[in-house]
């Protein structure tokens, strides 16, 4: 009998608005304990320092300990050019592992990271795609996803125009 | 001979200015921005095949201008209102460079027009003096720009131009707060 193949872990690798969307804005700690059980998150260095400068609540902290495996890389220098030659960024890391892990999608709500990840073939999504994927697996019920909604409507935090009306399709359906 | 012997197209200025104007499919670009797009192209290649000189308004380069005039007489290139853009001949022509082309120069030259192209002049001379800060020098235009600055660089990162970190470095900002102005 041939065995059954074990089943692909997706692999994300997360930009810092991303997470300060999903974490700090809409405080899915309990959704990101269950999303990445069955997932391999990931979150660069530079990435994490980023998220950690800033007035963060430990709680906050805590999700991005338990549920992210940090990763401490080499930059592709291929993207410099991309970036102005400036790696201070958190995408160009980002980027950078997706590019030397292909099986990777980027995690990144930026417009201009997102066309350079077009640019390199690489998957990308954003924070409203990944609350998609916590609806289609089920661990977000349906008043999570209003409360999730209302949560980002209300937040200052700029999202663009096509991403809140992709939130609204996503948490109203 | 081949083609691109019989149209000179050895010289990098006029191979680019075929190459330029066939990316982002053949979209016509006016002479500011093509001009400026193989200049970006140049700085992210790290070369200087083409002659650039920096006046009013930044990297121009009379050796593409001449060089297109020729591609026009050729009948390579032809132009509509104020823009650029292939003819038959030109796209015929181009297929065979793009073949001598490596990957990575053709995407680096996509990139550069999908940055600039559909850009207005304001931002678009915006983008290049703050990218490449040495062409700022001689130019008169840059200083006005720059009282304008809290209009435009919110409008480069909304066009996905330039990221949350550029533009709050460029404003002074932190990205937090740059992008909390922006709701």
């Amino acid at each position: 009998m041939i065995p059954f193949p074990e089943q692909i872990k997706c692999k994300y690798v997360f930009d810092t608005s991303a997470l300060i969307i999903l974490v700090e804005k809409c405080e899915l700690q309990d959704a990101f304990v269950k999303f990445a059980n069955e997932r391999d998150l990931f979150i660069p260095t530079r990435v994490r320092e980023e998220f950690f400068a800033g007035d963060i609540h430990d709680y906050y902290k805590k999700t991005i300990e338990n549920c992210f495996t940090p990763i401490d890389m080499t930059l592709a220098d291929e993207l410099l050019p991309y970036f102005n030659f400036d790696s201070t960024s958190g995408e160009i890391w980002v980027i950078s592992y997706a590019l030397k892990n292909p099986s990777t999608t980027c995690v990144i709500d930026e417009g201009f990271g997102r066309n350079i990840c077009r640019l390199f073939s690489i998957n990308v999504c954003g924070s409203i795609g990944i609350i998609g994927e916590m609806k289609k697996a089920g661990i977000l019920s349906k008043s999570d996803l209003l409360n999730v909604r209302n949560k980002v409507r209300d937040t200052r935090f700029y999202l663009s125009k096509n991403l809140c009306n992709e939130l609204d399709k996503i948490c109203l359906s | 001979m081949t083609a691109i012997a019989d149209y000179g197209l050895d010289s990098p200025a006029r191979a680019l200015l075929l190459l330029v104007l066939s990316a982002k499919n053949s979209e016509p670009m006016s002479r500011l921005h093509f001009q400026k797009t193989i200049l970006y192209y140049e700085r992210m290649q790290e070369q200087k095949d083409v002659d650039f000189s920096y006046f009013h308004y930044g990297g121009v380069s009379y050796e593409l201008q001449e060089n297109l005039e020729s591609l026009i007489e050729y009948g390579l290139v032809k132009k509509i209102g104020t823009k650029y853009t292939l003819t038959d001949e030109g796209e015929k022509t181009v297929a065979l460079l793009r073949e001598k082309c490596d990957k990575e120069s053709l995407r680096k030259l996509l990139f550069a027009k999908q940055q600039l192209n559909d850009l207005p002049d304001r931002e678009l001379l915006y983008l290049m003096y703050k990218l490449f800060p040495d062409t700022q020098v001689n130019s008169k235009e840059f200083e006005n720009l720059e009282k304008d600055k809290e209009t435009i660089i919110p409008r480069l990162f909304l066009k996905s131009r330039i990221t949350a970190h550029m533009a709050s470095k460029w404003l002074g900002k932190s990205e937090k707060e740059f992008l909390d102005s922006l709701s």
